[in-house]
C-alpha cells in the first residue's frame, strides 16, 4: 500500500492538484474569516437581507477560532470532491490506468491504496484551511481589539482539534463520492458535474419535497459529519450512516471495477 | 487450429490456446492459439479490427476473456499477479500524464512497483531521452513519447515484452534503434511479442509471425515460411513492345498468363520455368529484353492470406513450415 501511496503523491504534487487548490482554499478561508470578523457586532442586526452575522461574543469564545475555518471548509469540501474525482477519472482519459493495472493487477488493492493516498492529500488541505482561518482570525481579531486568548486554552484547542478532524472526515467523504463517480463515469467533468448537481440541486429538492428523508441523503449526512453533528442528526449516527453508504457504494463500485474491461 | 512449433509449455514464454473474446454477437478473438518461445521475437500482424490488441489486452489482464487457457512465463493465464510483474508492456500507444515530466511519469511506475528512482534514469538513458527527462511529456513529439513508452516497458527488467506498434511515429533512425534494441533484448533472453502494421518491420525484427484474421490465427510460423507459402511470378518483357501478344501466346504454354500495363507478361513459376520460357520465346522469334522472378513480399503474403478466410489461409503455413 505504501508503494502505491508514494506513487500517487508523484501525481498529486502537480500544481493543479496541490498549489492551486491550496491557494484557492487559503484565499477563500482567510477572506471569509476576515469578512465575518469585520462584520461581527455586539448584537444581532435586524437586517434579514444582510449576510449571516456572528456576535463578537462568538469570536471571543473558545470555539471562535473555528467559525471562519468551518465556512472556508465548505468550499474546500467541493475542492476535495473535484480533486478525488479528477485523480481517479483522468487516468482513464490519459490511458495511464493501463500502466497502473499492468504493474499492479490487484485492482481493489490499487484503488483502495490510491484512495488512502488521496485522504493523505486531504490532510494537507485541512491543515491549510485551519492555518489560513486561524492566522486570518488572529490578525483581524487583533485589529478589532477582540480578545482571542480563549482560542488557545485547553477547551479552545480541543474544539479546534475536533473541527479539524470533522473537516478531514468531511473532505474524505465528499472526495470519496467524487472518486466513486470518477470510476463509474471515467470522466472528471461528468463525475464532478453529477456530484455537484446531486449535492446542490437534487438533495435540496428532495429535502424540500420530502423533509423526512433529508437526514438520510448522503450529502446532508456528510455535511452533518463535517459540522460535528446538526440539530437533527448527531455526529455519531451521521458517521455510521455515511460509512455504511460508502461501504455499500464503494464495495459495489470496486467489485465492478475489479471485473471491468479496461479499453481506454 | 494450426500450430507449427513443437509445444513445450515449460519452455514457452506464452502458450495459450482457445483464447476468446465476444462482444455481443461479434467474436473479436475466436479460439486463438499463441506460442512464444523464450528469447524469441514474435510478430503479431493482421488487418485493423482483426483482434490483435484485444488478444494482447487479455494476456495483460486488462480485459476479461470469454474462453481460453494456458500459461504466461510459467504461470497460469488467470494468475496475473504471478506473471505480470515479469512483463513489460506498451499497449495502444504510450500513455502518460502530459503535465508531468518524463522522469516523474516513470517515477509513478518505479514507486508503484518498489524500484529505486535511479531505475527511471537508467531506462531514460537506454532510449536516449536523458537530456529531455525533466521536460513535460506534453512537449514531446510522438516519436519521443513512443521511446518513453518503451522505456516504461523496460523498467522492471521484464522477461516478456509486449509491444503494440512500438515504431509508430518514429523516424527511420528511431525505427532502427528500436529494431536493434529488440534484437539485443532477445539475445539477452527476453521474449518479445510485437504487434505492428509495418510488415517490413516485422520482417526485419521477428523470428516468427502470427497472422490474426477475423479473430483467428491465419498463419503461425516463420516469416520465411509465410512468404514461401506464396508462389513466385515469372516476368518477361519483349525487346520489341509490338511482340507482347506473341510473347503472351508463348507464355500461355506454361500457365495462366497476365499481360501487364507496363509491357510485361507474367505467370506463376520459378527459375526453371523462366529458363524454359526464354528458350521458347527465342524459338518463336521473340527476343526478350527482360526476364526475372518476382518473389512475393511479406506484404503480398499478408494480403493473400487476409483475403482468404482464416481456415483457408491456414494451408500455406503447413507448406511454409515443411
Amino acid at each position: 500500500m505504501w508503494r502505491i501511496i508514494r506513487s500517487e503523491w508523484v501525481k498529486l504534487r502537480r500544481p493543479a492538484y496541490l498549489w492551486v487548490p491550496l491557494l484557492i482554499t487559503t484565499v477563500f478561508t482567510a477572506g471569509l474569516t476576515v469578512a465575518n470578523l469585520l462584520n461581527a457586532e455586539t448584537t444581532v442586526s435586524n437586517d434579514r437581507n444582510g449576510p449571516p452575522q456572528h456576535l463578537i461574543s462568538d469570536y471571543t469564545a473558545a470555539h471562535g477560532a473555528t467559525i471562519g475555518i468551518k465556512i472556508g471548509g465548505s468550499l474546500a469540501m467541493i475542492i476535495a470532491l473535484v480533486i478525488f474525482a479528477a485523480a481517479v477519472a483522468t487516468e482513464y482519459q490519459t490511458g495511464t490506468i493501463r500502466n497502473l493495472l499492468i504493474r499492479e493487477p490487484r485492482r481493489v488493492r490499487l484503488m483502495l491504496s490510491r484512495w488512502v493516498g488521496l485522504c493523505t492529500w486531504a490532510i494537507v488541505l485541512v491543515a491549510v484551511t485551519v492555518i489560513a482561518g486561524l492566522v486570518a482570525g488572529v490578525i483581524t481579531a487583533s485589529s478589532r481589539g477582540f480578545d482571542t486568548s480563549a482560542w488557545f486554552t485547553g477547551p479552545g484547542l480541543r474544539h479546534l482539534g475536533a473541527v479539524t478532524l470533522y473537516l478531514w472526515l468531511g473532505f474524505c467523504l465528499f472526495g470519496s463520492m467524487g472518486a466513486i463517480l470518477g470510476i463509474l463515469f471515467k470522466s472528471p467533468v461528468a463525475a464532478t458535474g453529477v456530484s455537484i448537481a446531486w449535492l446542490l440541486i437534487v438533495e435540496n429538492i428532495l429535502g424540500t419535497v420530502f423533509p423526512g428523508v433529508k437526514d438520510w441523503l448522503p450529502g446532508n449526512v456528510s455535511g452533518a459529519v463535517y459540522s460535528g453533528g446538526t440539530d437533527t442528526l448527531a455526529f455519531g449516527p451521521a458517521l455510521g450512516l455515511i460509512t455504511g453508504y460508502l461501504v455499500i457504494a464503494g464495495g459495489a463500485t470496486l467489485a465492478w471495477f475489479s471485473r471491468s474491461d479496461i479499453t481506454s | 487450429m494450426p500450430v507449427t512449433e513443437t509445444r513445450t509449455p515449460n519452455e514457452a514464454a506464452v502458450d495459450v490456446t482457445g483464447l476468446a473474446k465476444v462482444y455481443g454477437e461479434r467474436r473479436a478473438v475466436d479460439g486463438l492459439e499463441l506460442v512464444l518461445q523464450r528469447g524469441s521475437v514474435v510478430g503479431l500482424v493482421g488487418p485493423n479490427g482483426a483482434g490483435k490488441t484485444t488478444a494482447l489486452r487479455m494476456l495483460l489482464g486488462l480485459i476479461q476473456r470469454d474462453g481460453g487457457s494456458g500459461t504466461v512465463l510459467g504461470s497460469n493465464l488467470d494468475d496475473h499477479i504471478g506473471y505480470l510483474p515479469k512483463v513489460g508492456a506498451l499497449i495502444e500507444g504510450p500513455a502518460f500524464t502530459p503535465s508531468l515530466s518524463a522522469r516523474k511519469n516513470l517515477l509513478v511506475l518505479t514507486r508503484l512497483v518498489g524500484l529505486p528512482d535511479s531505475r527511471a534514469d537508467d531506462v531514460l538513458a537506454q532510449v536516449e531521452l536523458s537530456d529531455r527527462a525533466k521536460d513535460k511529456v506534453k512537449t514531446y513529439s510522438l516519436g519521443m513519447r513512443q521511446r518513453l513508452g518503451i522505456a516504461a516497458s523496460l523498467l522492471t527488467d521484464p522477461e516478456l515484452l509486449v509491444l503494440d506498434e512500438p515504431t509508430n511515429g518514429l523516424d527511420p533512425a528511431g525505427i532502427r534503434e528500436v529494431r536493434d534494441l529488440l534484437r539485443q533484448l532477445a539475445d539477452e533472453g527476453v521474449s518479445v511479442l510485437v504487434s505492428s502494421h509495418l510488415l517490413a518491420e516485422i520482417e526485419a525484427i521477428c523470428d516468427h509471425v502470427v497472422l490474426i484474421n477475423q479473430g483467428q490465427v491465419g498463419y503461425s510460423g516463420t516469416v520465411k515460411g509465410m512468404i514461401g507459402g506464396q508462389v513466385a511470378q515469372v516476368v518477361a518483357r519483349p525487346a520489341d513492345p509490338d511482340r507482347l501478344t506473341d510473347l503472351a501466346a508463348v507464355a500461355a504454354r506454361f500457365g495462366e498468363t497476365t499481360t501487364n500495363d507496363d509491357g510485361t507478361v507474367s505467370f506463376e513459376g520459378e527459375q526453371d520455368v523462366a529458363a524454359q520460357l526464354n528458350q521458347a520465346a527465342f524459338d518463336a522469334g521473340v527476343l526478350l529484353s527482360g526476364l526475372g522472378i518476382l518473389r512475393p513480399t511479406l506484404e503480398q503474403a499478408f494480403f493473400a492470406l487476409t483475403e482468404k478466410s482464416p481456415a483457408q489461409a491456414a494451408s500455406p503455413q503447413e507448406e511454409g513450415e515443411s
